[in-house]
């Protein structure tokens, strides 16, 4: 080993084992997160799935505002995409804090799903931890430290090699997870590399808020006024009738291209100052930036439109869209899926080769036991836990109040649990944990595609999705977790 | 070993952790500022220029602090050149 991977191995081993506790769980929940309408879907079992037109939709929610938001300054409508096959409506007086309901996409009749935080759960929990900015802290010194981890294992790896396979050939499991770390590290190295950088350069907004100071006096929302244009105008308190909903959208597409447009803004509809903001889709380029454009709804002049950006900003809403793979459609979606898990894997692995180094010299000691429960709890225990917010999802019934919270409050008592019976199972609990992670993941696919999972090609692929870890959960349970011989 | 020795090796793990927390984060900041006392650009590709290097004071700090020979040395050289940046600015 060179003389500077010595000098880190500390760092890489502990710094990677003690952060993996959390950045494992925020490895599962973030690859989850990448097919968060999907999973909103499997969790939302009344929302329906039909093909329409951008305009039947757009009149079929102008329909639904006029009758029940006509008074409201505010309206946004969501247009129903591939992903999302139904009609997003929202009305109210503050635009950050509308009322919303979901139409369904032929009919127009409001779907009343259940209600749930759906697969936003998994994005929230991996970008903060729901802890709002204290989360996007932690999570932010936990990326950089697996920034650290993996070029310090670049360091470790480069002569470890050659050394590990001339000296000592003979230290059979011990070289079994050290293959497996090397393994999925080298396999997924370019992927994790820019996946945790462009994750802590998101977080950095948070919590390296330098430029921030120097240059907008600490006001956070002052850089992006500089950057996006915003074209509005008071009220004017005369009413007017306003042009179809339809005929703005068909001008939007004239300027965004057909079929482009994701969302429509009414300000002040029925005013004479009334304006139609049109948003462009992010689903065809990198950067994470949504061209608008802005009509008077009245008599439908071009009142303001963005499509040119600053060129720092589009480039560092590029590093945003790598991060959040809108972008390269569904082949895109299951790289970044499967790249995810195996960093995961990898972070595990790494975790199971220090607990071993560790049991060898230091036995059955007390830290040896936490730290042994500790992994457990953050490899097989948050599978087990995001399994549990599934399940909560289907236990609970669909009209019960708070419902969305009790699902949440499943995922953090199941994770505690997996912990606490860590602590008492100890070793055994790796294999426990497994084997009820996999027959978990068995029995929500079946339970789903009994229940008419197989009508929907998006419940379809999460219950398919479902079987095959459950699969795989099940064969490492036997591979690697005998009981008595976890680690 | 001599008390002496004790002591180091008692402090050498916090000093180290301080070193990359503390000075990553000062010489995070103060390079910012300083690039945004110096770059002539405008507020926002300014703002948007730092925003995607903040990942690398922090990452390369990290390494420093555990790689350094003698702790004090992890901790006192990102102070300093903390403190040598954040000067720039003033002077200027």
């Amino acid at each position: 080993m060179s003389p500077l991977g010595k000098a880190l191995m500390g760092l890489h081993a502990w710094g990677g084992m003690i952060f993996s506790w959390l950045l494992i769980p925020v490895f599962i929940t973030g690859s989850i997160a990448v097919f968060e309408p999907e999973v909103s879907q499997w969790m939302q079992p009344e929302l329906t799935a039909h093909p329409t037109r951008p305009s039947d939709a757009v009149a079929l929610a102008e329909t639904h505002l006029n009758e029940h938001a006509s008074d409201q300054p505010f309206w946004r409508i969501r247009l129903p995409s591939e992903r999302e096959p139904h009609i997003g409506v929202a009305w109210g007086k503050n635009p950050r804090q509308l009322h919303e309901a979901t139409l369904d996409a032929v009919s127009g009749e409001p779907l009343h799903e259940r209600a749930t935080e759906g697969g936003h759960f998994f994005t929230h929990f991996h970008a903060d931890l729901l802890l709002g900015a204290p989360g996007r802290w932690i999570v932010g010194a936990a990326g950089i430290v697996m920034l650290a981890a993996l070029v310090s294992g670049i360091l470790i790896h480069h002569r470890f090699f050659a050394e590990f396979f001339t000296l000592r050939p003979h230290a059979g499991k011990r070289r079994a997870w050290l293959d497996l770390h090397n393994l999925s590290g080298v396999a997924s190295l370019p992927f994790l590399l820019m996946i945790t950088y462009t994750g802590c350069v998101i977080l950095a907004e948070t919590f390296m808020p330098a430029a921030t100071h120097a240059l907008y006096d600490g006001n956070p929302r002052a850089n992006r006024a500089e950057v996006v244009k915003s074209f509005e105008r008071k009220p004017s308190g005369v009413p007017a009738g306003m042009l179809p909903l339809t005929t703005h959208l068909a001008a939007a597409e004239a300027i965004l291209g057909e079929g482009k447009v994701s969302s429509l803004l009414v300000r002040h509809p029925g005013d004479r100052n009334g304006l139609v903001q049109a948003y462009r889709h992010v689903d065809d380029r990198l950067a994470a930036v949504s061209d608008h454009v802005t009509f008077d709804a009245a008599n439908g002049t071009l009142f303001g439109q963005q499509t040119e950006w600053n060129p720092m900003t589009y480039a560092y809403r590029a590093q945003v869209g790598l991060h959040t793979a809108h972008f390269g459609g569904l082949p895109l979606r299951w790289l970044y899926f499967l790249s995810g898990l195996l960093g995961a894997l990898m972070m595990a692995a790494g975790t199971a080769l220090l607990l071993r180094k560790r049991r060898q010299r230091a036995g059955e000691d007390r830290p040896q036991r936490l730290l042994d429960a500790l992994g457990a709890a953050s490899i097989p225990g948050s599978v087990l836990a995001s399994l549990a917010y599934l399940a909560a999802n289907r236990l609970i019934p669909a009209e019960t109040g708070g419902r969305e919270t009790l699902e949440i409050a499943a995922f953090f008592s199941v994770w505690a649990i997996t912990l606490i019976h860590a602590l008492l199972r100890r070793r055994r609990a790796w294999h426990e944990q497994f084997v009820a992670a996999s027959a978990a993941c068995v029995l929500l696919a079946l339970a789903d595609t009994y229940s008419g999972g197989l009508v929907d090609a998006a419940r379809r692929g999460v219950d398919l999705t479902l079987l095959a870890t459950g699969a795989l959960l099940f064969a490492s349970s036997r591979r690697f977790f005998r009981t008595g011989d976890a680690t | 070993m001599t008390r002496k020795s004790d002591k180091t090796v008692r402090f050498d793990l916090p000093l180290r952790l301080g070193a990359a927390a503390l000075g990553g984060y000062a010489l995070c900041w103060s390079l910012f500022v300083l690039l945004c006392a110096w770059l002539p650009f405008s507020k926002a590709t300014v703002w948007y220029f730092t925003g995607q290097l903040a990942p690398l004071p922090l990452l390369g700090v990290l390494l420093w602090a555990f790689a350094a020979h003698g702790a004090w040395r992890a901790l006192l050289w990102p102070l300093a050149l903390a403190a040598g940046l954040y000067l720039l600015v003033l002077i200027r």
